[in-house]
């Protein structure tokens, strides 16, 4: 492809970005301005126990959340061993920050394995130490 | 995810399968969405933005934008910072309509800058124009714009990116300067390998940010 057809091809995003396709996610509320990885411990009435692992400091770390504050729906999907992404975000419309819990896919039969999961997370930190 | 040198002032990540012959818009519809336990039931609550036609469909949940044309499957984010979430139900999207994709899809980065003055931007696009005798430099009185392109073979995939430098082309724009990374990923096998893709996207991520640092550190940051 030349440069004149690549120039082509991103004029559509050079054009849309940002004014026309604010139109596509003026209707979402929230902004993600940090996000954790996480496994569940454990999980009672009250309480989700989870580790996660903190980018902004480099470390894994442990969370105790209250469950009230998490989504019902999302609640029923939180189980020992699974994982989520924790978010932290921008409340577009009130401009305060809340956090928010999403679920990780479970794809077919894959299984969810907590070592995986730790092995991605050691990678990740791996990658922060060798970009400094 | 990226971790990168400066701060853009905003970013659109992108991710788009491709069908083997032809979707249609209509089937994925947010029904579909639920229905494939692509999302949660909390997450449809606040699907919105529906907009549809018989050759386009589009709506966006909280944090990501769903378009669908004939010719792609799209799912888009203004925020880098949910990477790995975007590439989790985009690789459960692929799961799902795996037989009828094609064996690559495309990870785009667009990331726009603000610099200080229109100058800096003038002094950035010089200094990548003056690379000596490189092919891929635009230059002219419609526009300037600087590519590099690279191709390489890994284990279990094809691997090939652009980078577009640009300055914006938007009336209010002189200031700004887009830098435009697309990265095509054609699996060896099949689609279904993206389910076990998570080291080699964390590479990729990696050299995405490595790429943008580079540009940042050695051009942008004059």
């Amino acid at each position: 492809m030349t440069l004149e057809e690549c120039l082509v091809e991103h004029e559509k995003d050079i054009v849309s970005d940002p004014h026309p396709n604010e139109d596509l996610f003026k209707n979402q509320r929230h902004k993600p301005i940090y996000s954790w990885t996480g496994v569940v411990e454990k999980i009672t009435q009250e309480t989700l126990y989870a580790k996660i692992f903190d980018r902004l400091e480099n470390l894994h770390s442990e969370l105790t959340f209250p469950i009230n504050m998490i989504d019902s729906d999302i609640v029923k999907m939180l189980e020992p061993e699974s994982e989520f992404y924790f978010l932290k975000v921008l409340n577009l419309r009130n401009g305060k920050e809340e956090v928010k819990f999403l679920p990780k896919r479970r794809i077919g039969n894959r299984i969810t394995d907590i070592k995986t999961t730790f092995k991605t997370l050691f990678k990740e930190y791996s990658i922060q130490e060798n970009l400094k | 995810m990226l971790d990168l040198k400066m701060t853009p002032f905003e970013e659109q990540v992108k991710f788009t399968l491709f069908p083997k012959y032809s979707f249609d818009p209509q089937e994925f519809n947010t029904a579909w969405l639920y229905r494939e336990e692509i999302i949660t039931k909390a997450e449809s609550k606040n699907l919105s933005k529906i907009s549809s036609s018989q050759d386009y469909m589009s709506y966006s949940s909280e944090f990501l934008n769903f378009e669908i044309t004939p010719k792609s499957f799209t799912i888009q984010t203004r925020s880098s910072e949910i990477l790995a979430y975007h590439f989790d139900i985009t690789r459960s999207i692929a799961s799902s309509i795996s037989s009828r994709i094609r064996n690559d899809f495309d990870l785009r980065l667009n990331l726009h800058f603000r610099l200080k003055n229109a100058g800096k931007v003038k002094q950035t696009m010089k200094s990548l124009i003056e690379i000596d005798n490189y092919k891929g430099i635009l230059n002219n009185i419609q526009s300037t714009a600087f590519q590099i392109e690279g191709k390489t073979e890994q284990k279990d995939f094809n691997f090939e990116e652009r980078v577009l430098i640009t300055p914006c082309g938007l009336k209010n724009g002189e200031k700004d300067i887009h830098i435009f990374l697309k990265n095509n990923i054609a699996f060896k096998d099949t689609i279904k390998d993206l389910n076990y893709f998570d080291e080699d996207f964390l590479r990729i991520v990696e050299k995405a940010t490595k790429v943008f640092n580079f540009f940042i550190e050695k051009h942008i940051q004059l």
